[in-house]
Parts: structure tokens; sequence; C-alpha cells
């Protein structure tokens, strides 16, 4: 953000920009003020402190619209898995909606294989709840440590061919 | 108690159904549909060690099958189905089918698929303290 303010600031149009405030204020000034006129320090620290308090509100302001207009990432890393109830928990994010059918990649080695299948099972506040359906068998046990997760990919997207492999399962387990 | 909880489980009447403490005082209605949950463990970022929120714990779908002034009873509604089986039937050759068979066609085999039973599924080890969510 600060990056972005910065290359916009100290660049040729941000500097042409600059120099016309400055011109057209000060010539407002002078039209109202008698610049001779001496003032007090007090008032001109007021002055600097109000202007610094603005910028600051104004930046953070600008800050949280520029967050908030970021697209949410297609994907999530779950960050926990709960044997009890077989669910992996992720951030709450917005493309994933409630009963869709997600995929659970693992990522190994620069691969990028399907491991498990699942639905998004309950939406919280901040977390959602991603209970598995199908396990395509592609890891040896389900990963429940913080290093094996940040190797689980979850995206609201399923290829076609695994989704028909997993109606022909349920369609046979009834 | 937190708005997104709709109420409470005061008593688990069987592993089908539960009483909760809204009824008619709360515009409870007879088939309006609930998710049961249960409170588990506080989930911590591990990135940031923030804390996150509670797990709610899935018990399953409910509906409300009786209403009374200040408490409901809610019935699962979640339907789970049996496994399809397969059944082959062989047919003897009679005398008729004797004869046929002496030009290579014998005995008729039938294969039969009996659906498997529906059944109401049973929820996921209800407490009391358990909440219910609107769906």
């Amino acid at each position: 953000m600060l990056k972005k303010i910065g290359s916009g600031v100290f660049s040729l149009s941000g500097a042409a920009i600059l120099i016309g405030v400055i011109g057209g204020i000060s010539s407002v000034v002078t039209i109202f003020m008698n610049t001779s006129e001496q003032v007090s320090v007090k008032w001109v620290l007021l002055s600097v402190i109000l202007a610094v308090y603005m910028i600051i509100i104004l930046l953070k302001i600008a800050h949280d619209a520029v967050d908030a207009g970021k697209p949410l990432p297609a994907f999530e890393r779950p960050f926990k898995f709960v044997p009890d109830v077989g669910v992996f928990v992720i951030h709450k994010n917005e493309n994933f909606v409630m009963n869709t059918i997600v995929g659970c990649y693992s990522q190994e080695d620069g691969i990028d294989r399907l491991a498990y299948i699942g639905t998004v099972l309950l939406i919280q506040s901040q977390l959602i709840q991603i209970k598995i359906l199908a396990d395509l068998e592609v890891l040896k046990s389900i990963p429940v440590g913080p290093d094996e997760l940040k190797l689980i990919e979850i995206r609201p997207v399923v290829p076609l061919e695994s989704l028909q492999r997993l109606i022909r399962q349920e369609h046979e387990n009834g | 108690m937190v708005d997104r909880y709709f109420g409470k489980v005061v008593r688990v009447s069987d592993e089908y159904s539960v009483v909760v403490n809204v009824g008619d005082n709360h515009n409870v209605k007879l088939g309006q549909r609930f998710l049961l949950i249960g409170i588990g463990e506080t989930i911590m970022d591990p990135d940031t060690g923030e804390t996150l929120e509670q797990l709610e714990i899935v018990r399953g779908k409910v509906s409300v099958t009786h209403v009374q002034e200040k408490i409901s009873t809610l019935t699962s509604c979640e339907v789970e189905r049996d496994r399809d089986t397969k059944e082959t039937r062989r047919q003897s050759p009679n005398t008729l089918t004797a004869l046929t068979k002496m030009f290579g066609d014998g005995e008729s085999v039938t294969e039969v698929t009996k659906l498997g039973v529906e059944r109401i599924k049973p929820l996921s080890n209800p407490q009391p303290g358990d909440f219910i969510i609107k769906l």
C-alpha cells in the first residue's frame, strides 16, 4: 500500500499535481490573508498537528478500501484436521458456499493431485468446515500435522471424472 | 445466547429427537428445519496465534415435530439408505427348455437389484446444551 502511494506521489504526474496544489493554496492564502503578519507558533503547531491527523486518517481509510477490494484467493489451505468429526478447518472465504462439493489437492514434489473430495459442511463466522466424502487413496493417511496440512490445497473445483466416480460410489454404497 | 443460535437443547429424548427451549413464544412452526450443533474445541490460527472461535460440531439436521408454548420437539430429518443388493436367480430347465438346451440355450438367469431401505438417520451424539441454528 505504502509502496503504491509512494510510487504515485514520486512520479512525474504526482510532482506536477503537487506543484499545482501548492501554487493554488498559496494564491488563495495570499488573497485572503496578510502574509507579512506574524502569527503565534502555537497556531502553526495546531494546524500542523491537525493536518498530520487528517493525513493519517485518510491513509487508513484508503488502506482499508484497497484491502476490501482485493479478491479472495480461489483456494484455502486447511490449518487443522478434526479426526472426531472428519473435517478440515479452513479460514472463511466467500468462494466456498454451503453444501457445495470441493476438492482437496495434495501438492507434493510439484505435482498437484486430487486426494479427497469433500463438501462444505458448515460456515461459521471465521471458519469453514470441510467434511471428507471420498478418499481417493492418494495419501497414505489423512494429514494432521501443520507441515502435512500445508501440502493440502482446498479448491471449490472438482474434475468431472472424479465427481462421476464419487456418484457411482455413492450409488453402489446406497 | 449468541444471535446465531436460535435455541438450546434442554433434553435428549432419544437418538432421533431432542427438546429445545423455544416454542410458540419464539414463533416456532411445525416442519421448520434447523441444524443441531454442539460446541467443540477452541480453534487458534497457527500462523498468528490468534484465537478464532469455537468449532461447531454438526449433530444433524432436524425438523420441528411438536410445538408447545415454551418448548418444541425436534426430530432428525436426514435420510440414509442401505446399500442396494443384487440377487441372481437361475431357473433350471424344464421339459420344454430341455429341448431348447439341445440347441444350446439352457437355463435362464435373472438379475434383480433390490433397492436399499431408506431410514431416518440418527443424530450424532446429541447433548443437552447443544444449540440449533435456523436453516
